[in-house]
C-alpha cells in the first residue's frame, strides 16, 4: 500500500530534493505540501514549491500558504545557503500552478480527514504550521500516524553552537510539537550531513533527457559551487530528503529513543533539542526530562542505499 | 453612530458573564458572536457557561468553542474564585440553541470575513484564540479595527504576585497579540479592580427585580465571598466589563499609550505585563493602557444592561 505523506516545507536546496522524490516515488502517496518561511521568506517558498513539483512532473498536488514569520521570534533566514531566492537563483520562471485557497493549517486538517488510510506529516522546515495545526484541530491532529521531521540534532548544532536551525527558527513551536504526544522521529543534524553527492552527480543527472533530472543536476551542481565557495567544501548534502527517505524506508536507518526537551528560555542554548542520552538517570532529581515524550532519534543510516534510492527515483 | 461590531472571546466565569450581558444589552455595541477559551473553567465548563448565559440574557448570536489549552499547552482553572462550575452562585437555565460546529478561530475568521465593517475583538480571557486566529488567518488582520483586552497589569498581579490570571495563563500568546501592530487597549486590574461590586451596586442591581437581576446578584454575592477569602477585598472587582464599557463610552476610563511587553521567562514573573509608563526603555509604544476608572459613569452602563436583559 502506498504511504500517504504530507510535506511541510521552506524550499529550500534541499527541501527541493525531497520535494521531487516525494512526488516521483512509486509507494509514496503525496497528499499536499504547505509552505513556511524558513530558508527564505513564505513567497520565495511557495514560488520554489510550485517549480519544483513542475520539474518533478507532478500532478495536480495541492499546495497551501503557510505562516509567514515565527510564533514569537523575528524571521531570520539562510539566504547566504540557498541564494536570495531560496533556490540558488536558477532563473526558472514561475509556475503556473495555482495555490490552494485554503490556509496551510486548514489544508493539513482536510487532507487528513479526507484520507483512506493512516496520513504521516514531514514537516522539513520551522515547525510553526504544525504547532498552528496541533492548537487549531487537535481532533485531527490526534489522527496523525506520525511525524517525522528535519530539524534537532541531539550532537551539535548549525544555527548557533546547540541549536538546529528549523528548530532555532521557532523554538515554541517545534516545543509544541515535540511535548504533543504524536508519535515523533527525529531526522536531525546527527545524519543530516551524511548522504552526500557530488558534481559529478550533476553531471550524470544532465546527461539524461528529462526535465526532472536535468533541474536536479543544475541545482547539485550550483549547490556544489555554493558549498565550495562558502566553505570550501565539494560535497552537499541530500538533506531535508532523509527524512522522506526516513518515512518511507524506516529499515534504512538505525535509531534510539530519547526524551527529548526543547529549549525555548532565551540563553544561549535557546532552540536545543536537549536529547537525554544518559544510560542511567535519576528522574526525581530532574522533572524535566523525566516529564518529556521520547522521540526516535535517527543517529545512522545506510548511506549508499539511501543516496541510490534517490538518483533512481529522479531518473526514473 | 454606528453601533461598533465585536466578536467576544471569554471564558465565563462570573464577570465575564457580565461581559456579555453588557455587549448585548448596549445600543452601542453590536454583538457578532461569542467564542470561548479555557482560563476561569475548563474549556467544556466556560463554553456551557456561555450559553446558558445566552439562554439566561435571551440572547442570540452563535457561540463557539475554542482552545482547551494555551499556545504552549498549559491548562489550569481559577475555582477558587469562579467555583467548580466557573460560575457557581446561582441555577442557570439550560442551553436554548446548540454550540456551533465551527471551532473557536473558525468563527472569528469567519464573522470577520463577511463583515463589511472591520470588527473589533474584545477579548476577557486568556489571548490563546486571538493569537491562533492572528498566525492562522494573517490575511484577515487588515480586517480587524481594535483588539481590547481585559488582562495584566501596570502594578502587582493577581495570579501570581506579579502577573494577572489571563496573561499568566498564555504569555505566549499575549506576546503574538502585543506585537501584532494592531491597536489595542489593555484593561488591566490597574483599572479593574476600580470597578467594584459595592454594597450601593449590590442595592442598585437588587432594586432592579428581574429574574435575571436576582441571578446576577447571586453569582456576585458568590463572587464577592471568594474574593474575600483569597484577596480579603471586602468588595470585588468585576474585571471584564471594563473591556466593553471602553468601547461604549472611552470616557471611562483614563489611558495612556505606552509600550507593553510580556515577561515570557522570568523565575518569578512569567506572565507579568511590563508596561513602560515613562517610557524608560525607548520601545515603540503599542497599547492604550487603561489606568483609572470613572467608577459611576461604568457602574450606569452596567445596571443599564442588567435592568434591559432583564425586561427583554
Amino acid at each position: 500500500m502506498k504511504k500517504n505523506l504530507i510535506l511541510d516545507v521552506d524550499t529550500g536546496v534541499d527541501d527541493a530534493f525531497a520535494i521531487l522524490f516525494a512526488a516521483r516515488h512509486p509507494e509514496i502517496n503525496l497528499l499536499g505540501i504547505t509552505c513556511v518561511d524558513g530558508n527564505t521568506n513564505l513567497e520565495n517558498v511557495i514560488a520554489n514549491t510550485l517549480k519544483t513539483l513542475d520539474a518533478a512532473g507532478a500532478g495536480d498536488i495541492p499546495v497551501a500558504r503557510g505562516a509567514t514569520r515565527p510564533l514569537i521570534d523575528e524571521p531570520r533566514y539562510a539566504e547566504f545557503v540557498h541564494g536570495s531566492d531560496g533556490l540558488l537563483d536558477m532563473g526558472i520562471p514561475p509556475s503556473k500552478r495555482v495555490l490552494d485557497p485554503r490556509p496551510a493549517v486548514e489544508l493539513i486538517r482536510d487532507l487528513i480527514e479526507g484520507a483512506a488510510g493512516p496520513v504521516t506529516l514531514i514537516p522539513l522546515a520551522p515547525l510553526t504550521n504544525i504547532a498552528l495545526f496541533l492548537r487549531a484541530f487537535p481532533d485531527t491532529a490526534a489522527k496523525l500516524e506520525r511525524i517525522v521531521l528535519m530539524g534537532g540534532s541531539a550532537s551539535a548544532g548549525n544555527a548557533t553552537a546547540t541549536a538546529e536551525f528549523n528548530i532555532w527558527h521557532d523554538p515554541e513551536a517545534a516545543a509544541i510539537v515535540f511535548s504533543s504526544g504524536i508519535p515523533i522521529t527525529m531526522y536531525g543534524l546527527d545524519v543530516f550531513t551524511r548522504l552526500q553527492l557530488t558534481h559529478d552527480h550533476g553531471t550524470e543527472l544532465k546527461s539524461r533527457e528529462h526535465e526532472c533530472s536535468q533541474f536536479s543536476g543544475e541545482l547539485i551542481q550550483r549547490f556544489v559551487k555554493q558549498f565550495t565557495a562558502l566553505a570550501d567544501q565539494s560535497e552537499i548534502t541530500l538533506g531535508d530528503y532523509g527524512a522522506v527517505a526516513t518515512a518511507i524506508a524506516p529499515h534504512l536507518v538505525t535509531m534510539e529513543r530519547y526524551r527529548v526537551v526543547v529549549d525555548t528560555t532565551f540563553g544561549p542554548n535557546r532552540g536545543q533539542t536537549v536529547c537525554d542520552r544518559r544510560t542511567f538517570a535519576d528522574s526525581a532529581q530532574d522533572s524535566i526530562h523525566s516529564n518529556a515524550p521520547s522521540v526516535d532519534v535517527v543517529m545512522d543510516l545506510d548511506v549508499d542505499a539511501i543516496t541510490e534510492m534517490w538518483m533512481r527515483t529522479i531518473t526514473q | 453612530m454606528n453601533p461598533t461590531p465585536i466578536i467576544l472571546d471569554c471564558d465565563p466565569g462570573h464577570d465575564d458573564a457580565l461581559a456579555i450581558i453588557l455587549a448585548a444589552y448596549n445600543p452601542a455595541i453590536d454583538l457578532r458572536g461569542i467564542t470561548t477559551v479555557s482560563g476561569n473553567g475548563g474549556i467544556d465548563k466556560v463554553t456551557q457557561n456561555a450559553l446558558r448565559v445566552c439562554a439566561l440574557a435571551k440572547i442570540q448570536v452563535p457561540v463557539a468553542q475554542g482552545s482547551g489549552v494555551s499556545l504552549m499547552g498549559f491548562a489550569d482553572a481559577a475555582t477558587d474564585i469562579h467555583g467548580a462550575s466557573a460560575l457557581d452562585g446561582a441555577p442557570l437555565p439550560e442551553p436554548t440553541f446548540e454550540l456551533s460546529k465551527e471551532s473557536g478561530v473558525e468563527l472569528i475568521a469567519r464573522l470577520v470575513e463577511e463583515s463589511v465593517e472591520p470588527i473589533t475583538l474584545v477579548a476577557t480571557g486568556p489571548l490563546t484564540n486571538i493569537a491562533l486566529f492572528l498566525k492562522l488567518y494573517p490575511q484577515l488582520i487588515s480586517k480587524i479595527a481594535h483588539i481590547v483586552f481585559m488582562g495584566g497589569s501596570a502594578g502587582r498581579g493577581n495570579r501570581s504576585p506579579y502577573a494577572e490570571f489571563n496573561i499568566w495563563m498564555d504569555p505566549e500568546a499575549a506576546e503574538v497579540v502585543l506585537h501584532s501592530g494592531l491597536p489595542l487597549t489593555m484593561c488591566g486590574l490597574d483599572v479593574t479592580h476600580e470597578a467594584l461590586v459595592t454594597t450601593e451596586v449590590f442595592a442598585e442591581i437588587q432594586k432592579l427585580d428581574t429574574h435575571l437581576s436576582t441571578t446576577v446578584v447571586g453569582l456576585l454575592h458568590f463572587f464577592r465571598e471568594k474574593y474575600y477569602e483569597v484577596f480579603e477585598m471586602p468588595d470585588p472587582p468585576l474585571h471584564d466589563p471594563v473591556a466593553i464599557a471602553v468601547l461604549i463610552d472611552p470616557t471611562v476610563v483614563t489611558s495612556k499609550f505606552v509600550n507593553v511587553e510580556v515577561e515570557l521567562e522570568g523565575v518569578h514573573t512569567r506572565g507579568a505585563t511590563v508596561v513602560d509608563i515613562f517610557n524608560r526603555t525607548h520601545r515603540t509604544p503599542n497599547t492604550t493602557v487603561a489606568l483609572s476608572l470613572d467608577a459611576p459613569k461604568f457602574w450606569a452602563l452596567m445596571t443599564d444592561a442588567i435592568e434591559k436583559a432583564g425586561l427583554a
